[in-house]
């Protein structure tokens, strides 16, 4: 009851909030060439790295004009956000980041590995698979992100060929 | 033999730079050849910084002074925009009616911010929602932020909905993220 009227007063008086953060001006970016990267014929039952097997690390910019936390997170693309002729990742898992947090100063570049390890199941064959790569700032009240898009098709491996 | 040797270089060399296979990688030599393909970089760039709505009473609305300006930083393809927000301690987003503890914030992308607003296709989520013709659309159907061509510009507009209600007076920061995606 106490607390109800507090509310009640609250509303009375038209006590105010100070909302979104002050009014700072600033320029944030990120930047990576990791936008869009198609693999094919990724082998099932192994790993595959970006670093060592394809010399292709994700490399992220921060073109801010200070320093940012980014975080990296895997996602499975929504269905309407799956690219024509592929499918959603089944599992994130599959996905390994190397390094999925960073500190950047303002012009730095952060780099991690990413690997990639397919289930050695027949069903998974020949398929095609979408998964996104979200690096984004946290902790901004304006933060900016990239979904880097991968995309990636299992080898066909014909049976007793192994 | 030197003659045919330059010639083989050549075209080796040629080749290379047609192909959009820009890397391959043997990672089981005798059954398996991975082929790399790399498309453009993809890049965001925002300037405005944080927008401050200043004092609000409970269940009033605004929209934002000035804009939160949005460019495809990338290097040559069109990007889509996907906007979420994170929820400040004791309030909840909406997309309805704001009711106790509750809060709408809405985005457009907009030349002027003059526009009608839906919560519909405005009310932001924790969730990302991506773009469309209609989702976060202002009043120029041909600048949303969905497709936005390399270079290209868009102004982002806030518009807030307090709570019916709340205890809690203290400063609240919403954060909103802009996520971009190579299309």
């Amino acid at each position: 009851m106490r607390s109800a009227r507090i509310v009640k007063c609250v509303c009375m008086l038209g006590l105010l909030w100070y909302l979104l953060g002050s009014p700072e001006v600033y320029a944030g970016g990120l930047r990576t060439p990791f936008g869009k990267v198609t693999l094919k014929n990724i082998p099932p039952g192994d790993t595959y790295s970006m670093r060592s097997d394809a010399k292709f690390p994700m490399v992220i910019e921060n073109t801010s004009d200070r320093k940012v936390q980014l975080q990296l997170d895997i996602l499975a693309p929504e269905e309407e956000e799956v690219q024509e002729g592929y499918e959603p990742i089944p599992d994130v898992n599959w996905i390994k980041l190397e390094k999925d947090s960073f500190s950047l100063t303002a012009g730095k570049k952060a780099e991690t590995d990413v690997t990639i390890s397919v289930p050695d199941d027949s069903k998974y064959h020949g398929r095609k698979f979408h998964v996104f790569i979200w690096s984004h700032t946290i902790g901004e009240s304006i933060g900016v992100g990239l979904k880097s898009k991968l995309l990636f098709s299992v080898a066909n491996v014909k049976e007793g060929s192994e | 033999m030197g003659k045919f040797l330059g010639i083989f270089i050549a075209i080796a060399i040629a080749t290379l730079i047609a192909t959009p296979s820009l890397m391959a990688a043997d990672t089981d030599a005798e059954s398996f050849n991975v082929t790399v393909s790399i498309a453009e970089d993809a890049g965001i760039s925002i300037s405005g910084g944080s927008i401050d709505f200043g004092q609000m009473s409970v269940g009033s609305e605004a929209t934002s002074d000035s804009p939160v300006t949005v460019t495809n930083d990338g290097s040559g393809s069109n990007q889509t925009y996907s906007l979420n927000l994170t929820n400040p301690s004791g309030w909840t987003a909406v997309t309805a009616e704001p009711a106790i503890d509750q809060y709408r914030l809405q985005a457009a992308f907009d030349a002027d911010g003059t526009l009608t607003w839906t919560p519909a296709n405005h009310a932001l989520t924790t969730a990302a929602v991506t773009s469309t013709g209609t989702k976060f659309a202002g009043s120029e159907t041909a600048d949303t932020g969905a497709g936005v061509v390399y270079a290209a510009t868009r102004k982002l507009w806030l518009r807030l909905k307090t709570p019916s209600k709340t205890a809690s007076t203290s400063e609240k920061t919403i954060a909103v993220t802009i996520t971009a995606t190579v299309d």
